[in-house]
């Protein structure tokens, strides 16, 4: 066993408003800079939809992440030979137009235009050129209304879907939609890693967060070919790639990461899992349908003496342990396994967790009376009437596997039902508690997973773990010295070339 | 006509399998004055180098006149020092000099390096009439030497003696595709294609002198201490008299643009065939707003 520390996320998406909050606050920090127009580390992307960019999620098209060919994991979009061949020419890149052509606005026309009858206006001009476009997509296009149902309709995780569902999906009854939060889900086994010819991209030790060296960066770009969720993005004024960085230098002083800390709907989690590193590359070969749970048994209960004493042996710090015992993120995915990993079949194994959704159900009249069907007491409805098709989350969360999205929102709904016995009572305790025990759940586990969605502290959410950079200086140089000698900022800026 | 006369006149001769054609009337001439000489010329050796490649001495005219009676033709022995050292200068101001150049395709190339006990040494040897000039008759060309000619020509048969093909500087018509060579171009020679050479350059006499002893600025020093068989000369002779036959066409340079486009063109095929799956672009294609 060789124990690794990793911090870790869970977004609630029953909890998520769309209000992009998040991606506003990455954007200020991160990429407010020349070459980073296009970029969002953080994105909100509204489902169903194609996503940011176009269609991401079609590795038929983009050749991200990782296949299984013989006995063996192969990236889709490079190899070692691949590359001599790709190498003035990378031929899965995203277009600027897949991504979004960036703008702004002309506000010097609000202030200068003269007096007139008509309101003066704000015209779009492209970042790129600096004349006046058409604008034709962006990065939360299907937010926006702003393409067509063809984005909708184009959505690739509708595969599986019958004509009949899609045509109903389109039906203004049935319209529904949820939001999608995305950062980098730094990968246990990320696919950018292993593409980069320059070994500029790493995953740190100590708390498994994926980053770009900007000095060993070549603009290569084979990361932004490999990511399979399409988070390394290629800055064309310093001439390197750049992803999220999970905010490290403020997770290093304490602080949540900018979008988890602006997170208005308080649907983000962060903790730190304890998983056996030994295992990735037997369980990243798996068939599709074994993906989910292979993950969460490689993720260990930090709890357990054995796992303890393991850790303690593979160099995880005290006080690391004693935070993925207190993590939220460890309770989502293992105790209660209602967090789900995105798009697990690209076998990056990411260390993203999503609760899916529960979403409106199916409408129907019934004598002139609008019914919204009826189930546990006739409050809540049976969520295989959810207006967005099983299959449809099962693509997204479970690689096609609906038991694995049943149980997450029996479960959900059992949660549901337990509390509005309790503080309601209009639903018979009787029947929450069978509907517990049929969801797998406990009146105990329930109560827990109310608190943690509906009434967590910042602290209860954030569990940080002390960063111990001192540890990892202190391979190179004493940490005192160190201190002394770093600045703020950039030693030396990023630029091209050697 | 004139010319070929004694040529076909020759060739009926040589059935009787005795004397080589254009040696013919040479021979008689060379072998006839220096019989009694055992004794070599001083002159013989640096005439060798420096004249045998254009101008024969009794041997008819070739690229330039023929030397033979140069002492009763000239104004003076000085007339011809001067004229060796700088033609050119002399074409200008000499009336006699003037006349000469007109009859003859190109101006001498000036030797004004030559030392003067040699020039010397030289016009002696040529108004005494080349003795000891043994004008060695090459054999006559035959139908299989206009072959063997082409091959030594683009370099299919190697030079015996180890120079390059004449194909890595020169082209000639018929070498099709992309014609031969163009780095003659490069150091002045007058006209790198060798198509009409056979005709310029004073007929078979002037070619096979000139392949003995080339005088050009390149070929003489490549060929300085690589010279070419007697074989090779009458074949690659034989080759550019049959090509000097050929009607003139000078497209050569023209078809390796039309070669080099086309070539172009099947290599950007070739290459959108082999990455046919490559990312082109999807919003574009999803809404249909793809040319």
């Amino acid at each position: 066993m060789n124990v690794r520390s990793q911090i870790s996320m869970v977004f609630h998406l029953d909890k998520c408003i769309g209000c992009h909050t998040c991606s506003v606050a990455c954007k200020n920090i991160w990429t407010d800079r020349k070459g980073t127009e296009y970029m969002w580390f953080n994105n909100v992307e509204t489902k169903p939809g194609t996503g940011y960019p176009t269609q991401w999620e079609d590795q038929g098209k983009y050749h991200g992440g990782w296949e299984v060919s013989g006995d063996k994991l192969r990236l889709r979009s490079t190899g070692k030979g691949r590359i001599v061949t790709n190498i003035f020419h990378n031929p899965h890149l995203p277009t600027m137009d897949d991504y979004y052509e960036p703008w702004t606005y002309k506000y010097e026309d609000l202030f200068n235009a003269p007096a007139g009858t008509d309101q003066p206006t704000a015209m779009p001009i492209s970042k790129v050129t600096g004349k006046y476009i058409d604008i034709k997509a962006g990065p939360n296009w299907d937010d926006d209304l702003g393409g067509s149902p063809i984005y909708a309709a184009n959505d690739p995780n509708l595969s599986g879907l019958g004509e009949e569902q899609r045509q109903q999906l389109q039906a203004l009854e049935r319209l529904v939609l949820f939001y999608f939060p995305r950062i980098c889900n730094h990968c246990l086994n990320p696919a950018c890693v292993a593409s980069c010819p320059s070994g500029a991209l790493y995953k740190r030790g100590e708390d498994g967060i994926v980053l770009i060296n900007q000095k060993r960066c070549r603009a290569w770009r084979s990361c932004v070919a490999a990511c399979p969720y399409k988070k390394t993005y290629y800055n064309w004024s310093t001439g390197k790639s750049e992803k999220c960085l999970l905010c490290y230098p403020r997770l290093e002083t304490g602080q949540a990461p900018a979008c988890f800390h602006s997170c208005v709907g308080r649907i983000r989690y962060l903790g730190v899992l304890l998983y056996d590193a030994d295992r990735i590359a037997e369980i990243a070969k798996l068939p599709a349908d074994k993906l989910v749970e292979a993950q969460r048994e490689i993720i260990l209960d930090p709890n357990d003496p054995n796992v303890i004493a393991e850790a303690r042996r593979c160099g995880v710090h005290e006080s690391v342990i004693e935070s993925a015992q207190k993590s939220p993120v460890y309770k989502f995915v293992k105790v209660w396994k209602i967090a789900l990993p995105p798009h697990i079949e690209y076998r990056t194994l990411p260390m993203l967790f999503y609760v899916p959704p529960l979403l409106p159900v199916l409408g129907q009249t019934d004598n002139n009376v609008y019914e919204n069907g009826q189930d546990v007491a006739a409050i809540f409805h049976p969520f295989d009437q959810q207006r967005v098709p099983m299959k449809y989350l099962a693509n997204l969360f479970a690689c096609g596997d609906e038991g694995k999205i049943r149980y997450v929102l029996r479960k959900l709904m059992a949660v549901r039902a337990f509390k509005r016995a309790a503080t309601v009572g209009d639903i018979p305790m009787a029947t929450a508690l069978q509907a517990l025990s049929q969801a797998d759940s406990s009146d105990s586990e329930a109560e827990d997973i109310y608190r943690m969605t509906a009434l967590p502290t910042f602290a209860q959410r954030f569990v940080i773990p002390p960063m111990h950079r001192e540890e990892a200086i202190e391979a190179f140089k004493d940490p005192q010295d160190h201190k002394r000698e770093v600045g703020f900022g950039f030693t030396a800026s990023p630029k091209r070339g050697l | 006509m004139n010319r070929f006369l004694p040529l076909i006149l020759a060739f009926l001769t040589a059935a009787c399998g005795t004397i080589s054609l254009l040696a013919f009337p040479q021979e008689v001439a060379a072998q006839a004055a220096p019989a009694a000489a055992d004794q070599k010329h001083a002159g013989l050796d640096p005439y060798k180098a420096n004249c045998a490649s254009c101008h024969a001495i009794g041997g008819g005219k070739t690229v330039g006149p023929d030397l033979k009676g140069l002492k009763d033709r000239v104004p003076s022995r000085d007339w011809v020092v001067q004229f060796v050292k700088d033609p050119a200068g002399m074409i200008a101001k000499d009336a006699y000099a003037k006349e000469l150049r007109a009859a003859y395709p190109m101006d001498m190339p000036g030797q004004p390096s030559l030392p003067d006990n040699t020039l010397a040494d030289i016009i002696d040897f040529i108004f005494a009439g080349g003795p000891g000039l043994a004008q060695k008759a090459l054999r006559a060309a035959t139908e299989a030497d206009v072959e063997i000619g082409r091959q030594l020509f683009t370099g299919e048969k190697m030079l015996a003696g180890g120079g390059p093909a004449c194909v890595s500087c020169h082209s000639i018509a018929g070498l099709g595709g992309l014609g031969g060579g163009t780095l003659a171009a490069g150091v002045g020679a007058m006209n790198p294609d060798l198509t009409h050479a056979f005709t310029r350059n004073g007929g078979e006499a002037g070619v096979r002198a000139a392949l003995s002893s080339p005088q050009f600025l390149v070929m003489k020093q490549v060929f300085a201490d690589k010279p070419m068989s007697e074989d090779e000369i009458v074949a690659l002779t034989a080759y550019l008299g049959e090509r000097s036959r050929q009607p003139r066409q000078d497209q050569n340079r023209d078809y390796f643009i039309v070669y080099g486009v086309i070539g172009a063109v099947l290599l950007l095929l070739l290459l959108d065939l082999v990455w046919i799956r490559r990312f082109r672009n999807v919003r574009k294609t999803l809404v249909g707003e793809s040319q």
